[in-house]
């Protein structure tokens, strides 16, 4: 008897397995289950086993019925959810409900990038007014009166004394002399120039200043932090080198260069065919400077840079007209 | 900056040039003597040669053609030519095979012709005999241009031009006066190169009258006016220039005039001591007189103008009258004529600083001007006025007086500093000796004072007018080391800063606001003075702009809104209507009504701009447009504050009769007036030629950075379910949600935790003249969940307070 439940078990389990479709299924239900089933002849048949066996092969087959009955039913689950229903007809190519996308502008997103680079370094950031006064944006910054390095930056005036701001230069001097040294600090900002409006040269335009005043800060620091920028900012592969140039807050001062990232050094419009661009302006703070601020020139060194953003931006984005930046096409804010 | 142009071939005469131009231009620039451009016109006669006709015949197979054999001077060439004047034993022009001829606007379209062997009518010609037209030099296209036969064969035709050269235009920092010269350059290059340099040996014939009996110079500000040499040459002839000395002019694009102006701006360009010829016989009683201009005086300048003097000019007068604004320009009344026989000659040095204050003053700035105002070598004045009375003898034929006037009335003191090794390694990182240092300091022509371990006493030699203090012979020092041997130190150590509080806000809006849908825009700092009204602070000041680019950029914005309208404007303009706009920018005012001469007269506050107008959602599928309204940015507005206020905010309506806005609302956080909401009147947008609405918010930066600092503290949220129950009122139409909602809130529940208003209805459901409000409030006990009895009991005092207080009949609860 044991034996002939196991056979049956064995058989179904089979069957069972191998069902493709409700169709078949059923035919096993049939074969098995219904009211003229195998597993009914076996409760049939246990009227003529002895009476003393009756609770052990009655439990017997209670089970088996239980197994068998389980198993069907998953087995019917798994081929309901397989058999193809017909489905509510979408067409998915309908586009999704759109919100409007905002978007940083180009200047922001690339000041943040250069900001983010200095501020891995340990700078924090600071900002001024950009209405200044001669002696802030001058003076403190070592311009002589009467000097011709005052035509370097045409000047928007307000007043005898006050002034748009030429630089953000002006901002190391309002920090210095509100915080104690060492400093580390970089100041974004507007600052505005005399000039006619063109596609190369605007009226406004956006710097990011640097400034680094400590016990025995060298020529050599700000090299390497200004080398480190440049590699995370253009690619670890671009070439560097400095040149000698003039700033009055700055002795001795350097226009650093970069490998021309457009044309790869070969030489193009960009880099009027020298395969180096300008990027930015820096140099050792002018003991003066440092002075003006009541910091101790012997004691202090420091380095300072000044970047201009619209024309990282241009070079960043190959962007030819400056004009752009201020003109908030929203066609060409949303390419950003 | 100004530029200087000089030629390669002309500064090889006073120092040697061992690199090839474009190396010496590195190195140059790599000094800080930026080379902006370089220019070689003799490139475009490259392969271009002098050759002699040696052989003509007849062309087998053309009577017009003659086969020529022509010496080139290395080689000879056969070169079949049509020209009918061509003959054996001229001297002409022949461009061999590789050549380029210059575009004659004729011949070969407007393109430039490059010359190739060619074979014609049989016969290999191998080059062209050129016409003048051909060369670009005359309207002759029948014959052959026929050069003077003592020009050697093989000579390039560059060199035969005079055109062998090359070109550098220096861009010269303010602080590098002495390099607007060619000795300047010269004895930069001769210190990179670590070689010499010289000046050009002078000598010429004096004459017997000794100067003293020709002239007479006083100096009455020696101040002003350090040194002052003069010069007499007689009997001058005045003419054409040399073509060397044209040459070396135009190079520099300074025009040429006569021999004697063309030998003194030359002798600048050379020494950079500029100097000024009169007419002897002009001067009154051949006198000089160097004096400050009197008050109410005027002075004719060499260019015509008429210019109004004042006592801090610098005047050179003659016995009676001004002759030349010293340093800056001669006068019509003494200038040198086609028939000025005699010559006073003027070299002098004058202040750097009151050159530039006149010459601000007149608005007149000259080749002059540009080198006094940088400083000018106080020890070439002497130099300099020699230099020009030899060559005004030797190519003007003039007889110089014996000797010079040379008024010096305070000898100059060399300026002497110290320099400390240590200190120069301290601040470059590096480890350069005593011993390298002089080096540098000594190929510079600083004279070595004292010779100190570590410490070197130098005297500045008198060129140099941007050697203050130690630190700019740090720079000296590092630019001969070369900037890029300096070490790039990867490694720093730092003492930790700590960030300003919030120094990141204006970042983190940025983001909510993009997050929202805004894009960010930039506009001008400046705008038209129409816009004036529109200030943010109404009680205070435009700023105005002393010298504006124009009057539409002739004051600060005291607002973001005109921005905001340009920008809209240009996008309608090119068909983009549905906008969502941001700026964040700084406006400014002032307390007074005069002009502002201290930064406390003066405001400047970062403002938030946010602009909407057009659609409320992108035009697109599933979207059911409809017009911006101001309860579209009533929305933005709130959840911005309540983002970084809290509940410490109100937007307030005030009934406006301003012309400013169609609605207006003002905003204030924490009782405070902060910023505003407007919709623009029809008026305006007609002004505008915008024919959509337009709504502004405009906020303060700080009370937002402020509520972003707050300290936020957690407040455990209830464990048990919400209850929420609608409310439906019907009140006046004059009564507004407001005043509802305060009702709700003023019943004083414990229990209330949120009121939201979710639908206003007029209309035949209700009786005219009134309107039904409907709210969503929300309830939530911390003590448990609460029962409908207990529910039902508080809603019931919300409902009597709202009855009580607003006059409201509760229509339907839910």
């Amino acid at each position: 008897m044991k034996e002939q439940l196991e056979e049956l078990r064995r058989s179904f389990e089979k069957e069972t397995e191998n069902a493709r479709t409700l169709i078949e299924l059923e035919s096993i239900r049939i074969k098995y289950l219904s009211r003229n089933g195998t597993v009914s002849a076996f409760f049939e048949h246990l009227k003529n086993v002895p009476k003393e066996q009756k609770p052990v092969v009655g439990k017997l087959l209670n089970e088996l019925k239980k197994d068998v009955e389980e198993r069907f039913a998953r087995k019917m689950e798994l081929l309901k959810s397989n058999e193809q229903k017909p489905k509510e007809k979408l067409d998915l190519t309908l586009p999704g409900r759109h919100r409007y996308t905002g978007t940083i502008h180009p200047i922001t997103q690339t000041m943040r990038e250069i900001s983010a680079i200095f501020k891995r370094m340990g700078f924090t950031t600071a900002t001024g007014p950009e209405l200044e006064d001669d002696w802030h944006n001058f003076e403190a910054l070592n311009f002589p009166p009467d000097h011709p390095a005052r035509d370097m930056q045409d000047t928007f005036f307000i007043s005898d004394s006050l002034l748009l701001r030429t630089h953000t230069s002006p901002v190391q001097i309002r920090h210095m002399m509100t915080h104690k040294p060492p400093v580390r600090v970089i100041m974004p900002g507007r600052v505005f120039r005399n000039e006619a409006i063109s596609a190369r040269s605007h009226m406004q335009f956006h710097q990011i200043e640097g400034l680094c005043v400590d016990e025995h800060v060298t020529f050599a620091d700000l090299k390497g932090t200004l080398a480190h920028f440049a590699r995370q900012f253009y690619g670890s592969a671009v070439k560097f080198k400095f040149r000698p140039t003039f700033f009055p807050f700055t002795e001795p001062s350097a226009d650093m260069y970069i490998s021309c990232i457009i044309c790869g050094e070969k030489g193009c419009r960009i880099c009027k065919y020298s395969g180096w661009l300008e990027i930015l302006g820096s140099g050792m703070v002018h003991p003066n400077v440092l002075a003006n601020v009541g910091y101790e020139p012997q004691k202090l060194t420091g380095f300072a840079f000044g970047i201009g953003i619209e024309r990282t931006a241009m070079l960043k984005y190959s962007i030819d007209d400056i004009r752009l930046f201020f003109e908030n096409d929203i066609r060409f804010l949303r390419q950003f | 900056m100004p530029n200087i142009r000089i030629s390669l071939k002309t500064l090889s005469q006073y120092v040697p040039i061992d690199l090839s131009p474009g190396d010496l231009a590195e190195e140059l620039s790599f000094a800080g003597l930026e080379v902006a451009r370089i220019d070689s016109p003799a490139d475009q006669y490259q392969n271009i040669v002098i050759g002699e006709v040696k052989k003509r015949n007849i062309h087998p197979n053309a009577d017009k053609l003659s086969v020529c054999e022509v010496d080139v001077g290395s080689e000879s060439r056969c070169i079949v030519c049509g020209a009918p004047n061509v003959a054996e034993g001229q001297k002409v022009v022949v461009a061999l095979p590789g050549a380029n001829l210059p575009d004659n606007g004729n011949d070969h379209g407007g393109k430039s012709f490059k010359i190739k062997p060619t074979k014609i009518r049989g016969v290999q010609s191998e080059g062209m005999i050129c016409s003048g037209f051909e060369l670009k030099i005359s309207d002759d296209k029948d014959g052959i241009h026929i050069v003077p036969s003592d020009v050697p064969v093989g000579t390039s035709y560059a060199e035969y031009l005079g055109k062998n050269d090359t070109y550098f235009e220096f861009e010269i920092t303010p602080n590098r006066g002495d390099w607007l010269s060619y000795f300047g350059i010269a004895r930069e290059i001769a210190a990179l190169r670590n070689s010499s340099w010289m000046k050009p040996a002078i000598s010429f014939h004096e004459g017997l009258t000794p100067i003293e009996q020709e002239a007479k110079v006083s100096i009455l500000n020696s101040t002003l006016c350090r040194r002052y040499v003069a010069t007499v040459v007689r009997n001058v002839k005045i003419g054409e220039s040399p073509q060397w000395l044209k040459n070396i002019l135009e190079s520099a694009g300074i025009r040429t005039i006569n021999n004697i102006v063309d030998i003194t701006n030359f002798v600048m360009l050379e020494t950079g001591q500029p100097l000024h010829a009169f007419d002897y016989d002009l001067l009154s009683k051949h006198e000089i007189i160097v004096r400050n201009a009197k008050e109410g005086e005027t002075f004719k300048t060499l260019d015509g103008k008429e210019r109004q003097l004042t006592p801090e000019m610098l005047m050179i007068c003659d016995g009676v009258r001004p002759v030349a604004l010293a340093g800056i320009m001669g006068g019509e009344n003494s200038e040198i004529r086609n028939d000025t026989v005699n010559i006073l000659l003027e070299s002098a040095n004058f202040l750097p600083q009151n050159v530039r204050r006149t010459s601000k003053n007149l608005g007149l700035s000259t080749e002059s001007s540009q080198r006094f105002e940088r400083g000018v070598d106080i020890s070439m004045t002497l130099f300099a006025a020699r230099r020009a009375t030899q060559l005004l003898c030797e190519y003007a034929g003039g007889i110089a007086a014996q000797g010079t006037i040379d008024v010096f009335p305070i000898a100059t003191v060399k300026q002497v500093l110290t320099q400390s090794t240590e200190r120069t390694n301290n601040i470059l990182g590096t480890v350069l000796s005593d011993k390298d240092i002089r080096e540098y300091l000594k190929r510079l022509e600083f004279e070595i004072l004292e010779e100190e371990e570590g410490k070197t006493a130098i005297a500045v030699p008198s060129h140099r007018y941007d050697i203050l203090s130690e630190i700019d012979l740090v720079e000296e020092i590092a630019r001969l080391y070369g900037y890029n041997n300096i070490e790039t130190k990867h490694r720093a150590e730092f003492t930790f800063a700590l960030p300003a509080a919030g120094e990141s806000f204006e970042d983190e809006l940025k983001d909510h606001l993009s997050g929202a849908g805004f894009n960010e825009i930039l506009t001008f700092s400046m705008n038209d003075p129409s816009f004036s009204s529109m200030g943010f602070a109404p009680r205070m000041h435009p700023v105005s702009v002393l010298n504006p680019l124009g009057k539409e950029l002739s004051h600060m914005r005291n607002s973001l809104i005109p921005g905001g309208i340009a920008s809209i404007r240009a996008n309608i303009a090119r068909g983009n209507r549905n906008l969502r706009l941001f700026e964040i920018g700084s406006i400014f005012s002032t307390s007074t009504e005069l002009t502002p001469t201290s930064l406390s007269n003066i405001s400047e506050k970062r403002l938030l701009l946010l602009a909407l107008t057009g659609y409320d959602q992108p035009i697109g599928y599933g979207n059911n447009n409809r017009p911006v309204d101001i309860f579209d940015m009533k929305g933005v507005v709130d959840s911005l504050l309540r983002k970084y206020t809290l509940d410490k905010y109100s937007l307030n309506c005030y009934d406006s009769e301003s012309a400013l806005s169609e609605y207006q609302l003002s905003i204030e956080i924490h009782g405070v007036t902060s910023g505003r909401i407007i919709e623009l009147t029809s008026d305006q947008l007609t002004d505008y030629e915008i024919d959509q609405k337009i709504i502004f918010c405009e906020l303060e930066i700080e009370p937002l950075k402020k509520g972003s600092l707050r300290e936020k503290k957690y407040i455990a949220p209830s464990k048990f379910p919400d209850v929420t129950r609608d409310l439906a009122f019907i009140v006046e139409n004059s009564t507004s949600n407001n005043q509802v909602m305060k009702a709700i809130w003023d019943s004083k529940i414990a229990e209330l935790r949120d009121v939201v208003l979710f639908d206003a209805y007029s209309g035949n459901q209700v009786e005219a003249g009134k309107k039904s409000l409907a709210y969503t409030v929300t309830l939530n006990s911390d003590r448990g969940t609460m029962i409908e009895e207990e529910v039902q009991k508080k809603i019931g005092f919300i409902v009597k307070n709202v009855e009580r207080e607003c006059g409201a009949v509760l229509r339907s609860t839910g």
